[in-house]
């Protein structure tokens, strides 16, 4: 998961200088793990009591501490994220306290806590964005799928309140079972409130916090997965989806001319990103568990160093890098782990999803062809 | 010249961005990229009582020219004024 999603020239040109320096320009502070909904996939969330057992919240004063560290390290962009953040007792103190050292501050929410009060003190001094999750588009999903059976209401609410005080938005949503009949109407709300909207079809099949198994039914299958994704990039690309599906399958066809991807890590995550989970260790991203360095007391920048050394020295699945369908797939060192019990695993979760991507695909430029032939 | 203090620079690897923040969000909610001289001039702006003591400070600092240095500088103190990032405080604006 990147941290600094959708980002302006700028931002991608500070990014890229970063990668290269290894400056770690985009950091996320994983606040706490509490949310004052109780989603069934989210592999995050835990109740106070569980909580107590593994540890305790940082407070604001240890959360600034590291965010200045962060600072001398280079941090520009931080996340903030959780759980649902803005639970966080001192979440305003945080916020007011990276601003003032000239942070760009992204923030990660359900949306139902987003009262006026909280739209106005956003609106006196903009994030750059808040990333608002859907779960479904009405209460009923929100019942079924977070326990909260006004949900919707209340996120919807709050967006409302940051639109009309001109505070950036942006829509997520994960689809899983429980919800994945409401895509095309989560997609018409960003059309209707004119909002960008990033969808994910794939779930890590991750556990975290010492959690048990991790339950297969939690996510779609690979076709469904598959089916959720032809209509995201069908509804992204309107009139022209069959060209758009013809330029996706040259990707394809032609993968013997381009070159073999690297097996290191191709994203972000230990070149110019990390993340910073609720007990204040350091780890590349949400999704991935180790390395997990306690930066605590002074040891960001050590902490940095070390993430980024056994960053460099994972590597990914030799198979992956010639895959015909590397264009298209969406794997990466969290997924092989997860899918198979090692970074240089073949997810082949992930395989599957992408063949059958591939297949639709190319069912829709056989349709536009003859449609275009009876024309 | 003071800094409009809702402008904080900060120095990435070789690069230097100005980050708006407080109500300067309002008017520009992004940031912004800065060249050397401009960064340069940036730090200097509040330390200095004139413009013509900003030219001294960049002819004793970079090899140029001063009345290269004079242009330029007075170009980048414009756009600085005109977007709110500086403030004249002497009473007749002249600095």
């Amino acid at each position: 998961m990147e941290t600094l999603d959708k980002g302006t020239k700028a931002e991608e040109y500070l990014c890229m200088q970063a990668d290269r320096n290894k400056i770690p320009l985009s950091t996320a502070f994983e606040l706490l793990p509490l949310c004052n909904m109780n989603c069934e996939m989210c592999y995050i969330r835990m109740s106070r009591e569980e909580l107590a057992r593994q540890g305790r919240i940082g407070s604001a004063d240890e959360w600034l501490h590291i965010a200045e560290e962060m600072k001398e390290a280079g941090t520009l962009f931080v996340l903030l994220t959780g759980g649902e953040p803005m639970m966080h007792p001192q979440f305003w103190e945080i916020y007011r306290g990276l601003r003032s050292m000239g942070m760009v501050v992204t923030i990660n929410s359900n949306g139902t806590l987003i009262g006026r009060g909280a739209a106005e003190r956003f609106a006196s001094d903009l994030p750059r964005r808040v990333n608002i999750t859907l779960y479904g588009a009405d209460n009923d999903t929100y019942s079924r799928l977070c326990r909260n059976p006004h949900g919707f209401e209340q996120a919807m609410a709050g967006i409302r309140l940051l639109k009309e005080r001109q505070v950036p938005v942006k829509l997520n949503a994960s689809i899983v079972p429980e919800n994945k009949e409401d895509l095309p109407k989560l997609l018409q709300i960003a059309d209707d409130l004119d909002l960008p909207i990033e969808v994910n079809t794939y779930m890590f099949p991750c556990i975290r916090n010492g959690r048990n198994a991790y339950d297969p039914a939690a996510r779609l299958s690979f076709q469904e997965a598959a089916d959720c994704d032809i209509q995201i990039r069908r509804w992204e690309q309107k009139e022209r989806f069959a060209a758009y599906a013809g330029e996706i399958l040259k990707k394809w066809e032609r993968a013997g001319e381009s070159p073999a991807h690297s097996r290191q890590i191709a994203c972000r995550a230990g070149k110019s990103s990390c993340w910073i989970n609720w007990k204040r260790e350091m780890t590349p991203c949400v999704f991935m568990e180790q390395p997990a360095v306690p930066i605590s007391g002074g040891k960001a920048l050590e902490g940095w160093r070390q993430i980024v050394a056994a960053c460099a020295g994972i590597q990914l699945a030799e198979a992956c890098g010639t895959c015909p369908k590397r264009e298209i797939c969406q794997r990466c060192a969290a997924a092989a782990y997860w899918e198979t019990g090692e970074f240089g695993g073949v997810p082949e979760y992930l395989c599957r999803y992408t063949d059958e991507v591939i297949r639709r695909l190319n069912e829709i430029c056989r349709d536009a062809e003859a449609a275009a032939t009876c024309q | 010249m003071k800094k409009n203090r809702e402008f904080i620079m900060r120095t990435i690897g070789e690069d230097t961005v100005l980050i708006p923040v407080g109500q300067s969000t309002r008017e520009f909610n992004g940031l912004i990229t800065m060249n050397e001289p401009t960064a340069f001039i940036w730090e200097q702006i509040d330390q200095v009582d004139s413009f013509e003591a900003l030219v001294d400070k960049i002819t004793e600092t970079y090899d140029v020219d001063r009345e290269t240095a004079r242009r330029d500088a007075y170009g980048i103190v414009s756009r600085m004024v005109r977007n709110g990032l500086i403030v004249p405080t002497r009473e007749d604006h002249t600095w």
